[in-house]
């Protein structure tokens, strides 16, 4: 009798780990064969995309996930890329590291597709470089923080610019302005770390003196011991890069805590929901950014933007809650670009022509990969907050 | 490795081997139609298993909880990441790192082998935290700070790079296995039937002379050895790691992946694993609304197992899978 | 600065004790350990957000709303998932996981129901910082302490006054001896769960001014209310003040003077010291 059970326990656990197996093959609709097969005419060009779809940084990821679907609707309603149209196959990767390798590597190995849009956070980005190095299929990715570019890869691509830029901009702002005594706050992660990591380099050349520098956790609400120490060493300014779900109440208790100066802060300030919620105190808030995130169609500018505005309001009903839209519309175009101009549909052909884009102009400015070791653009405005209100600074 | 060897000789463990053995055949086409994909799940299946099989001897047998487990998966991958980065051949910077994670489980046992319920628990999710945040905050040349550890080198073996999954594979369940079988020996050894007895009835056991201390800080230790392979062997196969990685979420994942398998039993852990893998990666076609249903499925699953699977299959079965290869023993009154 | 600080850990250390009471009165209304805090902390706010911005509802009736709503929400909770559970035969730690399913599903729920950006809560008690000598206090923060005093006087007169409260402590101690006298147990460890989520949704709606509303609010604050649960001593009402109070001050003290990056590690490190000295924490549970 016992033997027949421990038989029918493991052949329990042989069973799911079979339909598991299945799952996955079926969910992604697997291609048999090599690689190489989807090359073959007729068949769709598969975008890959993975990124946070659940979470605390959900919104953005579908954000991003729409402006690429935004992009293969233009793309597919023009007749499609090399003839063919184009599909998205999407996957969740939690914001953690490890389920972006899972995806990274359902996406090239399980779908096979011929490139890939994600993720935003850099930290999976570069948990997921090895797997997409090795499948040699291109990925454009969001994250802004420079060290996933710096480990050699070549089949990762940005397609914005690095946080360095925006630190440069930032530094030499702050020069300018006669900024002398500096107090750093940022958080405890990736994304402040590289941001403030940046800053302080670019800040060396000018006379700019670090008089505090303090970190928050994500989530944390209680700066109390932050401010009252920033507020003791008397800034001229407060360098602020946190994470766009935290700056909002950072600025409103930076303002509280009796600091009415200048802020420097991260390009997480052109999100609507932080003037929302930080109403007065973002005054005198200045950041660097490509794009700042308008909720409507008329306040713009730019006809590429003022397009991909409308088409994404008409598909979705409202404009992007994050900036991360404009990201990965650039992203799919600028691969699409590549294919067109290379006649290549995946692999090295792919990235050398994805490589050589030179003089694209996209949402966030004009793009030129060439040499640049997957960056694609240096160009940023600096933009300063008054009274609700985005207006450039000088 | 004598030890090993008797207990291959039990038979017991000999059908279970066997059977390991089988299922690996049978899958064999299954599994290698060339997707790395596949690969990578039951790689990262194997190094759950392995994480909470130790958790299973603290948490099942010993009866203490942990909501820190991701703390010492973390020192595990972290410092044998460091260790192969500075050039120690990748096994022994394994081995090292998990023993590392043994001894600071050691310490952490003496505060803790005092407290009970709800003590350890917020003392253990304190000890993540900290692990974490001192891998965040600490000396950035050494942790790589937020930003992580990038190019960790793969394992080799006998001067061969198990740089494919399919490779990895093999490693990793050769050390489930191996596990499994460490797992057993402790489990039906004197050391394992004084825990279960201290978890039944400590204050019987302490009048039968057994050292309540010394046994749970005993079972801190493997549990955090266990926890340290695991992390070790995930370290080396993703090859990078960032403090994300280990938050307090990873912990009550092990939590979740026990629980939900049933604890005290030497399949729960396997059990749950599996489950909560196979899950997770089958609900990603539901995009947004996977997590809202892998939640609502937990809360399912337990109004009819409200005890876990192999918690609940033991009851209904209680006298047959008594008998399964290393039982839980004697179940509490609750 | 060392009153800015005391100042400020004080307030946030009041939304520690009002999580933690929560945890502190399940406990000892039922000897369960919930999970799922947190995310009521949240849902409070969210329900009290749109009542107040969404439909309209003048602030008081909207917080008076919210609160009843939540209340019934823990009520619910008890009677349709805890309860029938345990009736199933679920072991206690199982029911741990049972709220750990519904934390995951909640948070889940928010984030597709309203979105996981952050929604603005208007402070009702005005921005504008009041200076006294060296230190500025927010007026949210004023409110946070002065609501926390009132509900915790509030709970105790209830606890040692009323008929409902006493049948609710003498349930804790003994459910069987209760059940003979004629206390309807299921009813008050129902009131007590209940309790406990209008406790959350208090600190939910206070704090949002301060957190704003998002899915992920309550992740870290109900770490950090359990912490101050268990440092008082798990199950003791009074302790969770303690333990919160001192939980908040401790933080704010060693971002203040020592190192912001090293907080949450000096914050548990002292936890884990003082459960070492103390393992029942600093008020020990007299019904133990």
């Amino acid at each position: 009798m016992k033997r027949k059970l421990s038989w029918f326990l493991c052949g329990t656990i042989l069973a799911s780990l079979l339909a598991g197996c299945g799952g996955g093959d079926g969910s992604g609709n697997a291609l048999a064969g090599e690689p190489g097969a989807s090359s073959s005419d007729g068949e769709a060009i598969k975008i890959g995309y993975f990124g946070p779809l659940t979470g605390g940084t959900a919104q953005a990821g579908q954000a991003a996930l729409n402006g690429v679907q935004i992009a293969v609707d233009e793309l597919n309603a023009g007749g499609g890329v090399l003839g063919r149209q184009l599909e998205i196959v999407s996957y969740d990767d939690k914001s953690s590291p490890e389920e972006a390798v899972k995806a990274a590597t359902k996406l090239v190995q399980v779908d096979k597709v011929n490139a890939i849009f994600g993720s935003l956070h850099s930290a999976n980005v570069q948990a997921a470089g090895p797997v997409i190095e090795e499948a040699q299929t291109i990925c454009v990715a969001g994250g802004t923080s420079p060290a996933w570019l710096e480990q050699g890869y070549t089949y990762l691509f940005r397609s914005i610019s690095n946080s360095t830029v925006s630190a440069k901009q930032l530094a030499k702002y702050a020069a300018d302005q006669g900024y002398k005594k500096i107090a750093l706050f940022t958080s405890n992660d990736e994304y402040g770390t590289s941001g403030s990591d940046g800053f302080k380099t670019e800040c060396e050349p000018y006379d700019i003196e670090f008089v505090a520098s303090e970190t928050m956790t994500n989530g944390d609400r209680d700066f109390t011991g932050q401010f009252a120490k920033i507020n003791a060493a008397a800034p001229d300014a407060v360098f602020i890069w946190c994470l766009g779900d935290d700056l909002g109440a950072v600025t409103k208790q930076l303002r509280q805590s009796g600091f009415d100066g200048p802020i420097l802060g991260s390009e997480s300030y052109t999100l609507p929901e932080i003037l929302e919620n930080a109403g007065a105190a973002t005054n005198g808030v200045r950041f660097a950014a490509q794009y700042l995130v308008y909720e409507n169609p008329e306040d713009v500018e730019d006809d590429n933007m003022k397009k991909f505005l409308e088409a994404y309001m008409e598909e979705f009903g409202s404009a992007p809650a994050s900036d991360n839209a404009f990201r990965a519309y650039d992203g799919v175009m600028m691969i699409a670009e590549a294919m067109e101009a290379s006649g290549a549909d995946h692999g090295p052909e792919l990235r050398q022509a994805y490589n050589d884009i030179d003089g694209y102009v996209g949402l966030a400015g004009t793009f030129s990969y060439k040499g640049k070791n997957g960056e694609g653009i240096e160009s940023m405005r600096i933009f300063q907050i008054q009274d609700g209100k985005y207006i450039e600074a000088e | 490795m004598n030890q090993i060897m008797k207990t291959l000789s039990k038979t017991k463990v000999q059908r279970l081997i066997a059977l390991v053995l089988v299922a690996v055949t049978v899958l064999y086409p299954i599994l290698f139609r060339e997707s790395t994909y596949i690969h990578l799940i039951i790689c990262t299946l194997g190094i759950y298993m392995i994480v909470n099989t130790g958790f299973d001897i603290l948490f099942g047998y010993s009866g203490q909880i942990s909501l820190g487990q991701a703390g010492f998966y973390a020192i595990g991958a972290y410092f044998s990441a460091i260790l192969s980065k500075a050039g120690v051949p990748v096994v022994l910077a394994m081995l090292f790192a998990a023993t590392i994670a043994a001894i600071v489980g050691y310490v952490l046992a003496i505060p803790c082998s005092k407290l009970v319920h709800h003590f350890l628990a917020i003392v253990t999710i304190g000890f993540g935290e900290i692990v974490r945040l001192l891998a965040l905050n600490g000396p950035t040349k050494l942790t790589g700070g937020a930003n992580g550890i990038g190019g960790i080198p793969p394992v080799s073996l006998f001067g061969f790079q198990l740089t494919s999954k399919a490779a990895y594979l093999y490693f990793v369940l050769a050390l489930v296995l191996l596990f499994l079988v460490i797992k057993h020996r402790i489990v039906d050894s004197r050391v394992g039937r004084a825990m279960q007895a201290i978890k039944c009835n400590p204050d019987a056991s302490e009048a039968f002379g057994m050292k309540l201390s010394r046994y749970k800080s005993m079972a801190f230790t493997i549990a955090a050895f266990y926890a340290g392979v695991g992390g070790a062997l995930y370290a080396h196969l993703v090859r990078f790691i960032s403090p994300e990685s280990f938050s307090a979420d990873q912990s009550s994942m092990f939590l979740v992946m026990i629980l939900v398998g049933g604890m005290g039993t030497f399949c729960g852990p396997l059990l749950g694993s599996l489950l909560i893998i196979v899950v997770t990666e089958f609900l990603q076609q539901f995009g947004t609304y996977q997590m809202l249903i892998y939640g609502a499925l937990i809360i399912f699953v337990l109004f009819f197992m409200p005890n876990g699977i192999a918690g609940t299959l033991r009851n209904k079965y209680y006298h047959l899978l008594n008998k399964l290869p290393g039982r839980a023993g004697k179940q509490e009154a609750k | 600065m060392f009153l800015q600080l005391l100042v400020g850990g004080i307030a946030v250390g009041c939304i520690y004790a009002l999580i933690g009471l929560g945890y502190s009165l399940i406990y000892s209304a039922s000897g369960l350990m919930s999970f799922v805090q947190g995310e009521i902390f949240m849902l409070g706010a969210y329900v009290a957000f749109t009542i107040y911005v969404g439909l309209g509802i003048p602030f008081l009736l909207a917080v008076l709303i919210a609160i009843g709503f939540m209340f019934a929400f823990g009520m619910l909770l008890e009677r349709s998932m805890i309860s029938p559970l345990l009736r199933r035969g679920s072991q206690q730690i199982h029911i741990v996981l049972a709220t750990i399913g519904l934390s995951i599903f909640l948070k889940n729920f928010a984030m597709i129901l309203w979105g996981s950006d952050v929604k603005n809560f208007p402070s009702s008690f005005g921005e504008n910082p009041i200076k006294m000598g060296p230190i500025s206090i927010s007026p949210q923060q004023i409110a946070i302490v002065v609501v926390t005093l009132a509900c915790m006087v509030l709970l105790h007169l209830f606890m040692s006054r009323t008929k409902l409260g006493t049948s609710l402590r003498a349930a804790a101690q003994d459910p069987m001896a209760a059940g003979v006298v004629g206390i309807n147990v299921p009813l008050t460890v129902g009131m007590a769960w209940a309790l406990a989520a209008a406790l959350s949704a208090v600190a939910g709606i206070l704090l949002a001014p301060i957190y704003g509303v998002y899915p992920k609010m309550g992740a870290i604050l109900s770490t950090k209310g359990f912490a101050a649960a268990v440092l008082g001593g798990y199950g003791n009402m009074y302790g969770a003040i303690i333990g919160g109070l001192m939980f908040g001050v401790v933080e704010t003290m060693a971002a203040g003077y020592l190192s912001s990056s090293f907080k949450d590690i000096i914050s548990f490190g002292v936890l884990i010291v003082v459960l070492f000295v103390m393992p029942h924490g600093i008020l020990k549970v007299k019904a133990d």
